[in-house]
């Protein structure tokens, strides 16, 4: 049995799980900026109360799986990214407590607004800079980083920046139509309206760049032409489809549309890298560690795994429909 | 202290899990509380122990909360500060802290909801058996961890082939020589901690003359629980000793604060030290005569070993480790005597009214969290100048990463780790300031998965479904 | 006088007794007087603790 393959599959599952589940409550949060009214920002805020914050297990998940099967990627792109992951961590956790205390102090609520807002918003910009970073390339020399801590802060990265932060928003806007009413599910129209246009010329854009800066990545689409060629089509077919049923019922439709897209762009994503971990640098049988700890690592994966996901289906049942306007405590 | 690469990392990582380690200490001590109190709560249906429940529920979820936050920044921090060492040790320590995070996680999404906020939602043998799994989750969690330091203290289980760590046997690896002591004696470093943070809020209470019956419960169960985890602890920490002794005889030589090879017959024990690491000596040693050959060597006049038994380029900073262990111990001895006087106080029917020891228990209510941080600086400082004894130099193991890089990064860290922690203090204080009669039954935290399942959320869902879609 | 004196002498008592009875378990606790009498020690001491805490209810417990 491959297990670095089986593990290089588990994290790809992790960071697309994380990607998902945790893009729209990013996009709600930087979407609460554009938003005036302040009930309205409170309806924002409930609709990923109940399950915002379980997401980040996935984002956990990744960065320990890469610790104990690819260490040596583990230990070459974390200086490499150095940058990018501190400032994303800080403003996570900021996040958390600006959430926390949100809650308990309802009168500095509109300062705690902004700064879950900035705090998303700078998240999720960090993590559209990590991938630039990654499909740019790091610098490697044996098995050590070799560049500058200031290779991810170039065009390209922040492109990639712009799409990822585009993208999240356009999730958050599919998830406020399924779960906002009202004045929030007009808001949520006219964001997507905007928000989807500039998501697909980005994505197209970094698309185009990508192979400019990375000759690993024309190589990709050489040897892959019609497998990135359909994933491409899919993306553009459900971005078509989101655009098409704003505003329309069925209400869930545009976010469904809308986490295809993205999953096709990450499915892409993978194709075009695989099968390196430091993507055009290292493989990831290159990077593994022993063979023991890579299944020790699976095992727990295997059992815990579907537990958790059982659990965070459990949750968005519980909240499924429509936020109600007066929010979940009824004293709003 | 110059500001190089190598420092910087370290002193960043030094921050931000001396910060991190205050948490889950205090997580892993309440939640062992919240269960046996709710035990109590189920066995005498006395209303007084669901008050208690209830006032430290909510403090836990908000002290879990910020653990789990500035654990994230732990798990990636291996790597961004000292990516060799991540490299090198990937394969030991990486399954671990897997292991580690899984078990939190599954804790979290099964049973913390529930503990937190199903106090009426579900019966009370559910609630109660998803309490005592949240505390079994936290010792699981940090045996887990416990067990990937100690095998950093102790390693074992491994080859080294072609530069990279193979894994011979896994058993070797996770029970390594010093893990199966280590942890009983950092598990009863957290019971203690929570002992003593109880019977501190209640002693203030009594001082105040507010919440007397909470109070009374408060200072009785906190003295109670402190008295039987002390023997314990100076116990394990004394066969602790021991082990370090065999395993990493340098730590132990830097700890007593001796340089020579064998000193002076009889030894004695020193409490203040101005230790010059380069001429290799004491400038000046303040120490009580006889009691060094005594609780070291166990006898009236044996030598102890000094740090000059370790060549110099191998040897940890004296100050640094000698001062940990001073705290911890000290500390030790205090609640030591603590818990004595309350066994005496308790038998003369004066625990409540002598305002003098009442006192002594506010000013111990952080004993717990500092003896820990204590020990934790000699455990780490101590193994130094290696970060994997004997197999990696720490420094040798940094990231490729500059100075400048590094020295923005840990301010960014302490000035936001500052704000985390006046949050968690103003929480605090007000829960205490309200007292435990405005505890609510369910926990006061926020927005997340765990508070899917508060029951005014819960049937406001519920009833909005209903409504249908 | 006379009974202030054996009123003041009985706190000194009351104080250094338990002290030195408590120095006493603390050696035998770290092991100085050799493994088996540690682990007696706390044996005693943990036993003692649970006896005394259990027997002698703190006193004006408003319940």
């Amino acid at each position: 049995m491959d297990m670095p393959l089986l593990c290089a599959g588990f994290a790809a599952l992790s960071v697309t799980f994380y990607v998902l589940l945790d893009g729209f409550d990013l996009g709600v949060g930087a979407l609460l900026l554009l938003q005036p009214h302040e009930k309205s920002r409170d309806h924002m805020v409930d609709s990923i109360t109940p399950t915002w914050d379980g997401n980040e297990t996935w984002l956990i998940m990744t960065g320990v799986t890469l610790l104990a099967a690819f260490p040596i990627a583990y230990g070459i792109l974390m200086p490499a990214l150095y940058i990018p992951i501190i400032v994303m961590l800080l403003s996570l956790g900021l996040r958390g407590v600006s959430f926390e205390f949100r809650s308990q102090m309802k009168f500095y609520r509109r300062r705690w607004d902004v700064i879950f807002a900035v705090g998303s918003i700078v998240a999720a910009c960090m993590q559209g800079l990590i991938l630039g970073a990654l499909l740019q390339g790091v610098s490697v020399q044996g098995i050590t980083f070799s560049g500058s801590v200031l290779d991810c802060i170039r065009p390209f990265p922040a492109l990639c920046a712009f799409c990822v932060l585009a993208g999240y928003v356009v999730l958050g806007g599919c998830w406020l139509q399924f779960k906002a009413t009202a004045q929030l599910h007009g808001f949520s129209g006219r964001t997507l309206r905007i928000a989807l246009p500039l998501f697909m010329v980005s994505f197209f854009a970094v698309g185009g760049m990508s192979l400019f800066v990375q000759p690993g990545i024309l190589a990709a689409w050489q040897d892959h032409p019609v497998l990135l060629g359909t994933l491409s089509c899919i993306v553009l077919l459900a971005a078509f489809i989101l655009f098409g049923s704003i505003g329309k019922r069925p209400d869930v439709r545009p976010l469904i549309a809308g986490l295809v897209m993205i999953a096709a762009g990450i499915g892409g994503l993978a194709i075009l890298v695989f099968p390196t971990i430091v993507p055009f640098r290292i493989s990831i049988w290159d990077a593994s560690s022993s063979r023991l700890s890579q299944i020790f690592l699976l095992t727990g994966a295997i059992v815990v795994t579907p537990v958790v996901l059982g659990y965070s289906f459990f949750a968005y049942w519980v909240f499924r429909g429509k936020t109600p306007e007066k929010g979940w405590d009824g004293y709003e | 202290m110059n500001l190089n690469p190598a420092t910087l990392a370290r002193v960043q990582f030094a921050f931000t899990v001396s910060f991190h380690i205050i948490f889950p200490t205090m997580s892993i001590g309440l939640a062992m509380f919240l269960a046996v109190i709710e035990g109590l709560w189920l066995k005498t249906r006395d209303g007084l122990y669901l008050e208690i429940y209830r006032f430290w529920q909510s403090i836990f979820a908000m002290g879990f909360g910020v653990g789990v936050v500035t654990g994230i920044v732990l798990s990636f921090e291996f790597g961004l500060g000292f990516a060799k060492f991540a490299q090198l040790a990937g394969p030991a320590i990486g399954p671990m802290i897997a292991l580690e995070v899984l078990t939190s996680f599954f804790l979290e999404a099964g049973f913390l909801g529930i503990m937190l906020f199903g106090m009426n939602r579900v019966g009370p043998k559910l609630h109660f058996f998803a309490t005592c799994m949240v505390a079994l989750g936290t010792m699981l969690s940090a045996s887990w961890i416990l067990s990937a330091n100690s095998w950093m203290q102790t390693p074992d289980g491994v080859a080294v082939h072609g530069g990279r760590l193979v894994v011979i046997n896994w058993w070797h690896v996770v029970n390594n020589p010093s893990w199966l002591v280590r942890l009983p004696h950092m598990l009863s470093a957290a019971y203690l901690t929570a002992s003593f943070l109880v019977a501190g809020v209640g002693a203030w209470y009594l001082l105040q003359g507010k919440h007397l019956a909470f109070a009374k419960k408060s200072v009785a169960l906190g003295t109670a629980f402190a008295t039987v985890l002390i023997a314990g602890q100076v116990f394990i920490g004394d066969i602790l000793y021991g082990t370090m002794l065999k395993h990493q005889p340098s730590k132990m030589q830097a700890a007593e604060g001796f340089w020579e090879k064998e000193s002076a017959s009889p030894a004695p024990y020193y409490w203040v030290i101005l230790p010059d690491q380069k001429q290799q000596r004491n400038r000046f040693a303040l120490g009580v005569p006889y009691l060094g050959s005594i609780w070291l060597t166990h006898s009236l006049h044996g030598r102890v070993e000094g740090l000059k038994n370790t060549p110099a380029e191998q040897q940890p900073i004296m100050g640094m480790v000698f001062y940990g262990f001073r705290i911890m111990y000290s500390i030790a001895i205090l609640m030591f005597a603590v818990a004595t006087a309350s066994l005496w106080l308790r038998w003369k029917r004066r625990l409540f009214t002598t305002k003098w020891f009442l006192r002594c228990l506010v000013t111990m209510t952080p004993s717990g969290i500092v003896a820990t941080l204590g020990g934790w600086y000699l455990a780490e400082t101590g193994r130094q100048p290696w970060v994997i004894f004997g197999m990696l130099r720490t420094i040798d193991a940094v990231s490729p990463v500059p100075a400048p890089t590094l020295l923005a990064t840990l301010i960014a860290f302490v000035c936001i780790y500052a704000f985390f922690m006046t949050a968690f203090l103003i929480f605090v204080a007000r829960v205490i300031r309200r007292g435990p009669e405005s505890a609510s039954i369910h926990a006061d935290a926020s927005g997340s998965l765990k508070n899917a399942l508060r029951p005014q959320v819960l049937d406001r869902a519920n009833a909005n479904a209903a409504v249908g879609r | 006088m006379l009974k202030n004196l054996s009123l003041t002498f009985a706190k000194i008592l009351g104080f250094l007794v338990p002290s030195l009875v408590g120095v006493t378990f603390f050696f035998a606790i770290i092991g100085v007087f050799g493994l088996g009498i540690a682990v007696g020690g706390l044996l005693v001491a943990v036993i003692g603790a649970v006896v005394l805490v259990r027997r002698v209810p703190a006193e004006g417990d408003a319940r």
